[in-house]
This record gives structure tokens, C-alpha cells and sequence, in this order.
């Protein structure tokens, strides 16, 4: 079976990062589409406008889902069965690829997660992707990154080493 | 100034994108280039971004299927700013 991918994007305001969602699932092809959506109520005002004048629109499903709780403590299988339930919402209204976009800046100001405490839930919610067919999309904001880490180049740094734990498990 | 240069133009794209009423025209895709350049070369693969194919995936999207060219360069991961596993 085909692993699902999972991505880290970067971008700089909210109709680039709408533009960066409408490229991830560029590669669906009429094919019946699931977004699971985790970003700002703005972001998500935008891609439904998108969705609607786009001739796709019959094969694109928006769900937005309220941010993923950061349950450090509880972690990856608490996650896991959360999205395995929405895996299986999706295919049975026939989606035939689900992607969640996770805006990480949107995780950040609802949570409050920064740093070493961001990172180690990233680092579980990739455990809770593991096997379960979602795709993910997580995008960061490029200004945030610059604030946070002086340069993109160092929080992309950190995301490869996250992308490749996760390749050397699977 | 980097910083700068990213803030003028997400702020140019977002107008532009509203003005459009939200439809993906060049212009919108020649902006959203413009910005993934620029985070391109922050991150370090503006050569690797300079010497991807010149399509743009989302004018092919966007654009009425029977006016699609026939064939398009090989494929490229469109997200070109990317990590990916």
C-alpha cells in the first residue's frame, strides 16, 4: 500500500497559504477529496471561496476540525484514533484521498505551543499519522519562523529531521 | 529586509487574490512564484527552484479542461518550498 505523504510547506499570509492547500491537491485530478481543515477561520473563509469558483467543487469536501488538542501526556494514540475515526467518515461518504491541513501558526496561538513543547507535538501527531492513510499537510508561517528562529532554513532544519524519523520507522 | 520584501508581498497577493474574487488568474500564480522564491532562497534550494520545469500546477487546475495543453513538462512535487517524507 502506498504510504501517505506528509508535508511541510512554508508561507507568508493567508492567500499564500490557501494557494499552497490548492497545490497539495493539485495531484487529486477530479478524484473525490477530503480536507480535513485546522487553520484560522480567515483561511478557511478563503479556501471555500476558492473551492466554490473552481470547476472541481463537485469533488472537494471541506470539514474544518477545531485545533488538535496538544495532550502531551496523552499523546499519539489519542490522536490516532481521533483521526482514524475521521479516515473512516471520509471513505464512507467516498472520499477517495483525505488530506489534513494543519496551519501550525493557527496551533500555536490556540495552544500557546512554542518551541521544544511545539516540536514534541509535532513529533506525536506524525506517531498518530503513522498508518492511518491521512495525508498531511502542515503548514508554517515564513514570518513566524523568522521571528521564532532567526531563519526559515532552522525550523525546516528541525521539520526534515521529523520527516526523516518518520521515513526510518515506516 | 527579507522579512520586508515578505510582508509587502503576501499583503500585494492577498489583495490582488480578494480583487480576483478569488479565482487563480496568472497574476495570482506569478505572486504566490514570487513569494515561494523567496522562501525558496531562504531555505537554501533557490537553484534547485530555478532549475524546476516553468509550469505552473495551478493554472492548470483552474483553467477550463478543454483548453489544458496536451502535454506538460515531467512531474514536480508543486509544493516547491517543501519537506517532505
Amino acid at each position: 500500500m502506498k504510504e501517505a505523504s506528509h508535508v511541510y510547506a512554508y508561507y507568508a499570509g493567508n492567500a499564500h497559504l490557501v494557494l499552497k492547500v490548492w497545490q497539495f491537491i493539485s495531484e487529486s485530478s477530479g478524484r473525490p477529496l477530503w480536507l480535513y481543515l485546522v487553520v484560522s477561520p480567515k483561511a478557511s473563509d478563503l479556501l471555500t471561496a476558492l473551492v466554490r469558483q473552481s470547476p472541481r467543487r463537485e469533488s472537494i469536501i471541506l470539514r474544518e476540525l477545531e485545533p488538535l488538542a496538544p495532550d502531551l501526556d496523552v499523546g499519539a494514540p489519542h490522536l490516532k484514533g481521533r483521526l482514524a475515526g475521521l479516515m473512516w467518515q471520509a471513505r464512507k461518504e467516498g472520499a477517495e484521498r483525505v488530506c489534513l491541513v494543519i496551519d501550525l501558526q493557527h496551533e500555536i496561538e490556540k495552544h500557546g505551543l512554542g518551541g521544544a513543547d511545539l516540536l514534541r507535538w509535532e513529533r506525536s501527531c506524525h506517531e498518530a499519522w503513522r498508518g492511518v492513510g491521512v495525508e498531511t499537510l502542515c503548514l508554517h508561517e515564513a514570518r513566524r519562523a523568522m521571528d521564532d528562529h532567526k531563519a526559515i532554513r532552522s525550523i525546516a532544519q528541525l521539520h526534515d529531521r521529523v520527516l526523516a524519523e518518520i521515513s526510518g520507522q515506516e | 529586509m527579507f522579512k520586508t520584501e515578505l510582508e509587502v508581498l503576501a499583503s500585494q497577493l492577498e489583495d490582488l487574490f480578494a480583487k480576483n474574487g478569488y479565482v487563480i488568474t496568472p497574476e495570482v500564480i506569478a505572486m504566490a512564484r514570487r513569494l515561494d522564491g523567496l522562501i525558496a532562497q531562504e531555505l537554501g534550494n533557490w537553484a534547485a527552484e530555478q532549475g524546476s520545469p516553468a509550469r505552473s500546477d495551478l493554472a492548470e487546475l483552474t483553467a477550463n479542461p478543454k483548453d489544458r495543453p496536451k502535454s506538460t513538462p515531467g512531474p514536480r512535487h508543486p509544493l516547491s518550498d517543501q519537506s517532505r517524507s
